[in-house]
């Protein structure tokens, strides 16, 4: 009895073992452009076209904000490469950090922006599954801290 | 034993085991008859098993069929786990100007 117990644990282990590998040969890879990330955004978050619609207008209007940050981290990292004294590395370290502080209230406000214009339920998780990742000075994901905090 | 002269008896005999004799076997008989016995068993243990192969094939089937699914259940979630985090780390980056542009400073210190 035991030695057939045994015999049908194998086989659930080996069927189950054969169906991991299939199904991860099988399935997709994800794609991370632009078109990739729209579609991972409806499809996680059950986004209506009325809703995507309008999360598209929203990312419209922040790209020009977004680059205009960009803009001004590159300034600064370009300062920061040029400057031979002390003070002026402090001052160009200085002005990094508030650029971070900068980028993560604007990356916020417009995470909350988007997740105004999904449900409820799931701009809950939205911000939950995002936010971690946009707040530098708290989270680890994220760019390192000026201060030297991994 | 000596054979009965009891004929009720050996109708008796004869009812439980119709095909079997009554009379005293002579030892090569009794090793003939012990012989096909055991070649009738070992038949019909094939048989057996075959009949046992055919009662849990049903049973190994369905345990194959959970095993399978759990295995492609186990993988579907941990690669729509995977995909989550990859999505949600390269929208973060595709909309947080400092994670495009600050990981460059861990170079400044």
């Amino acid at each position: 009895m035991s030695r057939r117990l045994v015999l049908f644990l194998g086989l659930i282990l080996l069927a189950g073992l054969v169906g991991y590998s299939l199904t991860c040969r099988l399935l997709p890879a994800p794609a991370t452009d632009a078109e990739g990330r729209h579609r991972w955004l409806c499809d996680e978050f059950n986004l209506s076209p009325a809703q995507s619609a309008r999360i598209d207008a929203l990312q419209a209007s922040y790209a020009p904000v977004c680059a205009g940050h960009c803009d001004a981290i590159s300034r600064a990292h370009a300062a920061f490469d040029a400057a031979t004294e002390a003070t002026a590395r402090t001052a160009a370290l200085a002005e990094l950090e508030r650029l971070k502080i900068l980028c993560t209230e604007a990356t916020r406000a417009h995470l909350h922006a988007v997740a105004a214009c999904m449900g409820p339920e799931q701009g809950a998780r939205f911000l939950a599954l995002m936010e971690p990742r946009v707040m530098h000075s708290e989270s680890h994901t994220g760019a390192p801290a000026l201060d030297g905090r991994p | 034993m000596p054979p009965t002269t009891d004929p009720a008896l050996s109708a008796l005999l004869r009812r439980a085991d119709p095909a079997g004799s009554i009379e005293p076997l002579q030892p090569e008989d009794f090793a003939a008859a012990v012989h096909r016995r055991l070649r009738a068993r070992a038949s019909v243990s094939w048989w057996a098993r075959l009949g046992l192969a055919r009662e849990i094939l049903p049973f190994a089937a369905a345990l194959t069929l959970v095993g399978a699914l759990a295995g492609s259940g186990l993988a579907y979630a941990a690669q729509r786990s995977h995909t989550t985090t990859l999505h949600a780390a390269a929208y973060a980056r595709s909309i947080d100007p400092w994670l495009m542009h600050g990981p460059a400073l861990a170079s400044l210190h």
